[in-house]
């Protein structure tokens, strides 16, 4: 007779199971996440590039360069208001969009797929798209811009170092509001209906019961996709490298893609490896919060 | 006997589902929109590209578009360079995922938080954190312009998601299911295979969904690895088509929406498990 123990872990021989199963993740997560991470630490200590035979370890000089050059200020800089503006954005806007469509009613089905089509475009094509709608004389964007009387003269989304970045958070919020919409959704539904009928039975208004009931109970939810999505956009890169290239001058430069080009284009690929590192030490923060709440759902 | 502050409550209902409406009409319009434009410029000569004013739909379609992008691109063979990808990629991941994800949630043993809490955190490592330190290893071994690299790389970067959300999703099954078949007589992977995946199939398909999207549309690590042209997955196609000088947008055009149908297709397939089986799983936790 079998153990039956469901979750429980009596007997080493279950134990065993549990861990043979894991073993091609581990395998995975060696090869692919844990080895390359120590070895992208131990090249920013060198001054690794493909293309000079030798390497001799500077140590921290690579930091040092960093925080002194200006353009690594312009990028982070960038990078934060990219991260900073897109996430808030998309919470917003998203929770708005959640709370209209936890509503029942005919044909949500519809609009719920409808609204996941921004995430299912390859960044690439996107990026593309949004470049040829925002061609300042013939592109739609203007178009309709100046249709509405908003603006008078064209305006160069792409070319104007002022409004280059925005441009592209726009284009990245588009692609990452279904998955805020979608989760907090997900989360809205979870809630049960009891606690609304019970406030409203009691004569709260609309606003009481959002504040009161809604936001407390997503709260693990929002909080758990708040971070996950703050770190994917903080990563990002498809959309400024087809978009514009970080352009014009650094203007529209994000620090991934600025890895990317130091490692790729100009081979310093220990240089790139500080830079990567200092990518990784400005997530701690946010990957500390975000392990700690996952830890506490845990258990 | 209908009294007037509930006539009114009744309109103030009906009100707010109109409005309801329209909202989420104007949402959408304005989320599709840029695929739609997308669409329109496939079928556009290069004329009323760039046009006054701009139209959706072209005056004067054309498929040439298509036809270049068939004829003088090298768009199959990254179709089916991408389909290996994409679907090696699922394959893996989804079998990994839920090996994992059945460990981590049925069986209790030291160290079962700390695995998952570091599966969880793999997802955070910047892209170029992972894509230096594996091209440099593939360098090496002169397996840098290799399918399978690419391959082996996309599965782990989606698998600290997937295996989220598959153990998230069962979680939430009671474990009397499985246990009811062992009694039985059948082992654990058995009952796994036999009573818990047909139940968990909208997670699964959720995963798929996830897994695949990853490999279809990666452009990062691809385009640093594959350097012969033979290798190119489509993304990295059309992204030396788009850094071109005076690039021909209705082909680019035409090429993306090729590279979008195959998404859009496993989408609509799937997308009925998608909330559900997103709700179930990662969410909750």
């Amino acid at each position: 007779m079998r153990e039956t123990s469901g979750r429980g872990g009596l007997g080493s021989r279950r134990t065993w199971l549990a861990i043979k199963l894991l073993i091609p993740l581990f395998i995975c997560y060696a090869a692919v996440v844990a080895y390359p991470s120590l070895k992208v630490i131990q090249m920013s200590l060198t001054d690794y590039s493909p293309i000079y035979p030798k390497t001799s370890y500077i140590w921290l000089e690579n930091f040092q360069r960093l925080v002194s050059e200006t353009i690594f200020h312009k990028v982070m800089l960038n990078t934060f208001i990219w991260t900073g503006g897109v996430v808030i954005a998309e919470f917003v806007f998203g929770f708005a969009v959640a709370l209209l469509l936890n509503q029942q009613f005919k044909g949500r089905g519809v609009y719920r797929t409808l609204i996941l089509i921004p995430w299912v475009v390859p960044p690439i094509c996107a990026a593309l798209t949004f470049n040829l709608m925002y061609d300042p004389f013939y592109g739609p964007v203007n178009w309709f811009l100046r249709t509405i009387h908003v603006i008078d003269k064209p305006v160069a989304w792409l070319s104007d170092t002022h409004l280059v970045l925005f441009a592209c958070m726009l284009m990245r919020f588009w692609r990452g509001v279904p998955f805020v919409i979608i989760t907090l959704l997900a989360g809205l539904q979870a809630i049960p209906h009891n606690l609304y009928e019970v406030a409203r039975i009691d004569g709260a208004s609309w606003d009481k019961r959002l504040f009161y009931i809604t936001l407390p109970q997503i709260r693990p939810v929002a909080i758990v996709a708040l971070l996950l999505v703050t770190i994917w956009t903080f990563n990002a890169f498809a959309e400024v490298f087809v978009l514009t290239e970080g352009g014009p001058g650094y203007s529209s430069m994000l620090i991934s893609l600025y890895g990317f080009k130091t490692a790729f284009i100009f081979y310093k690929l220990g240089y790139a490896a500080a830079i990567g590192v200092s990518m990784f030490l400005v997530l701690l923060v946010p990957v500390y919060l975000y392990l700690k709440q996952i830890r506490k759902q845990i258990s | 006997m209908l009294s007037f502050t509930r006539l009114g409550q009744r309109l103030r209902r009906k009100l707010c589902l109109v409005l309801t409406y329209i909202a989420l009409t104007i949402v959408v319009v304005l989320l599709a929109s840029p695929f739609v434009w997308m669409l329109g410029g496939s079928f556009k000569k290069l004329t009323e590209m760039f046009a006054l004013p701009p139209r959706i739909i072209p005056l004067d379609p054309t498929m040439d578009n298509y036809g270049i992008v068939f004829y003088e691109t090298a768009f199959v063979r990254c179709f089916f360079n991408s389909f290996q990808v994409a679907g090696l990629t699922v394959l893996f991941s989804v079998i990994i995922a839920t090996l994992s994800a059945y460990s981590l949630s049925r069986f209790r043993f030291k160290g079962n938080p700390e695995v998952c809490v570091a599966v969880v955190a793999a997802q955070m490592i910047p892209g170029i954190v992972r894509i230096i330190p594996l091209f440099v290893m593939l360098h090496r071994f002169h397996l840098t312009d290799s399918l399978w690299g690419v391959i082996v790389s996309y599965t782990t970067f989606s698998l600290p998601f997937c295996t989220w959300m598959l153990k998230g999703y069962f979680d939430s099954i009671p474990p009397e299911l499985e246990q009811a078949a062992m009694v039985d007589g059948c082992t654990e992977l058995g009952a796994l295979r036999r009573v818990l995946l047909p139940v968990c199939a909208p997670a699964i398909a959720a995963v798929s969904l996830f897994a695949f999207i990853v490999a279809w549309n990666e452009l990062m690590l691809a385009r640093a690895l594959l350097s012969s042209e033979e290798k190119y997955t489509l993304a990295v196609h059309l992204s030396h088509f788009a850094a071109d000088e005076a690039p021909y947008w209705g082909m680019l055009m035409a090429f993306s929406v090729l590279i979008t149908i195959p998404s859009l297709v496993f989408f609509a397939y799937l997308q009925k498990y998608i909330v559900t089986g997103l709700t179930g799983g990662a969410i909750k936790g």
